[in-house]
């Protein structure tokens, strides 16, 4: 610009630029308007920057966007406003509950971190926290199979713990099996001997009925006259 | 019946979110032509029309109300304009002799019922005046555009660079200046 000398160089002598421009594009108010126009007739400047600043104006209004097609916007949403929106849709007790249980999954995350040990023994429930144990006892440098013996040996105890204990389970059931068994097995034996007994009894019973019976016929059999009718048929 | 953009904003935060769509047809055209005659690429500006409104729809409620939704969107397309004439000016020098051959593509008005040689010399026009814009200063073309194609008025160009309306008057000053010059120069090449 500075090579270029031209008629727009002189246009800032008087320093009303502002002015100027305010004025060419209307909207300088009444006051301004009339002001600015009395200085036209005195400052060639700012009269021929007028005239020089409409022509470009015109040269501007030549560069129209004729007809454009639409830009195609299309909004996605971002993870966020998704997440936003499906929480949105849950009522405010579920979100309540979410917020809990978020809670306390970072409760446990952190005494996790701080080495927190819960431990459940024979009904017993303890804590503790950092790091157990003394230093000592932490081997500077452990090898891979030494951990492998070690996990071993712990699966291998826990294991036949488990062992006896399912064993001891086991004879106890077998025990408790047994003698409700042989309860039952005593109760039917003497229910079964009752009947026998009087399944017995009845029968002698019906046995003397009937010897009664049958005596007291040979006895008059042996007791009539078989003289007149030997056969005791009329004969 | 006719929403205003607040009207339309409430109602999209209030969860109607497809309400602001009405908001992209009432500025898409506004925002894409700002776009293409501060970049002077039509796929560039389409670029930035979609990063404007993807970017107004995702931070509405930043919006605080306190300016014009015009402005808050225009601001948008402008600081993304200005994003990418930085990357395009780290690639390449930028100047008149490059625009040539470089590939800028520009929309032309349909002339109508215009005669040929009218046509012709107004074609001759615009492209002068395309050129000689593109080699103003970013800060200076901005606040020609929005003046002269946006109909913006000074006090309002100011609420949307968040600059003086002193400042905004004596870029355009400059800007027309600077123009003028270079039209001229052109004009005595012909």
């Amino acid at each position: 610009m500075n090579s270029e000398k031209n008629e727009f160089d002189s246009l800032n002598d008087c320093g009303r630029k502002e002015d100027l421009v305010t004025y060419l594009y209307g909207e300088a108010n009444a006051t301004e308007r009339a002001s600015f126009e009395r200085h036209l007739d005195d400052c060639d400047g700012c009269s021929n920057g007028l005239t020089d600043f409409g022509r470009m104006r015109r040269d501007l209004g030549a560069w129209q966007l004729g007809q454009l097609a639409r830009p195609e916007i299309t909004l996605s949403r971002s993870r966020l406003d998704l997440l936003r929106e499906l929480i949105g849709v849950f009522p405010i007790w579920a979100r309540g509950a979410a917020f809990i249980g978020a809670a306390a999954a970072m409760l446990l995350v952190s005494l996790s971190i701080a080495g927190t040990r819960i431990s459940l023994k024979n009904g017993d429930f303890a804590v503790s926290f950092g790091r157990t144990g003394n230093s000592a006892s932490v081997a500077p440098a452990v090898s891979s199979e030494q951990i492998n013996l070690m996990v071993q040996n712990a699966v291998a105890e826990e294991r036949k713990k488990m062992e006896e204990l399912y064993s001891a389970r086991l004879a106890s059931f077998k025990d408790r099996l047994d003698a409700d068994h042989q309860a039952k097995l005593q109760a039917a034996r003497a229910e079964q001997q009752a009947q026998l007994k009087a399944t017995q009894a009845a029968l002698q019973q019906e046995m003397r009925r009937f010897n009664r019976q049958n005596t007291s016929g040979i006895r008059a059999f042996f007791a009539r006259d078989d003289s007149s009718d030997p056969w005791g048929d009329g004969r | 019946m006719e929403f205003s953009d607040d009207q339309i904003i409430e109602r999209t935060l209030a969860g109607e979110t497809d309400a602001f769509s009405l908001l992209v047809r009432r500025w898409e055209r506004p925002i894409y032509g700002l776009s293409l005659r501060m970049l002077g690429r039509d796929e560039d500006a389409r670029d930035v029309c979609q990063e404007t409104f993807l970017a107004a729809f995702r931070n509405l409620r930043k919006f605080r109300g306190d300016a014009k939704f015009s402005s808050w969107l225009y601001r948008i397309a402008l600081n993304a304009c200005h994003s990418r004439l930085r990357k395009q000016s780290a690639m390449a020098e930028q100047s008149i002799d490059q625009e040539d051959g470089d590939g800028r593509r520009f929309e032309i008005a349909d002339g109508g019922l215009e005669g040929l040689p009218e046509r012709l010399q107004r074609d001759q026009r615009a492209e002068m005046v395309k050129k000689a814009l593109q080699a103003l200063p970013a800060e200076m073309r901005q606040v020609i555009i929005m003046k002269e194609y946006e109909e913006l008025t000074f006090a309002e160009i100011a609420e949307i660079l968040q600059i003086p309306v002193s400042t905004v008057k004596s870029r355009v000053y400059t800007g027309l200046q600077q123009m003028g010059a270079r039209l001229e120069k052109m004009r005595g090449l012909l």
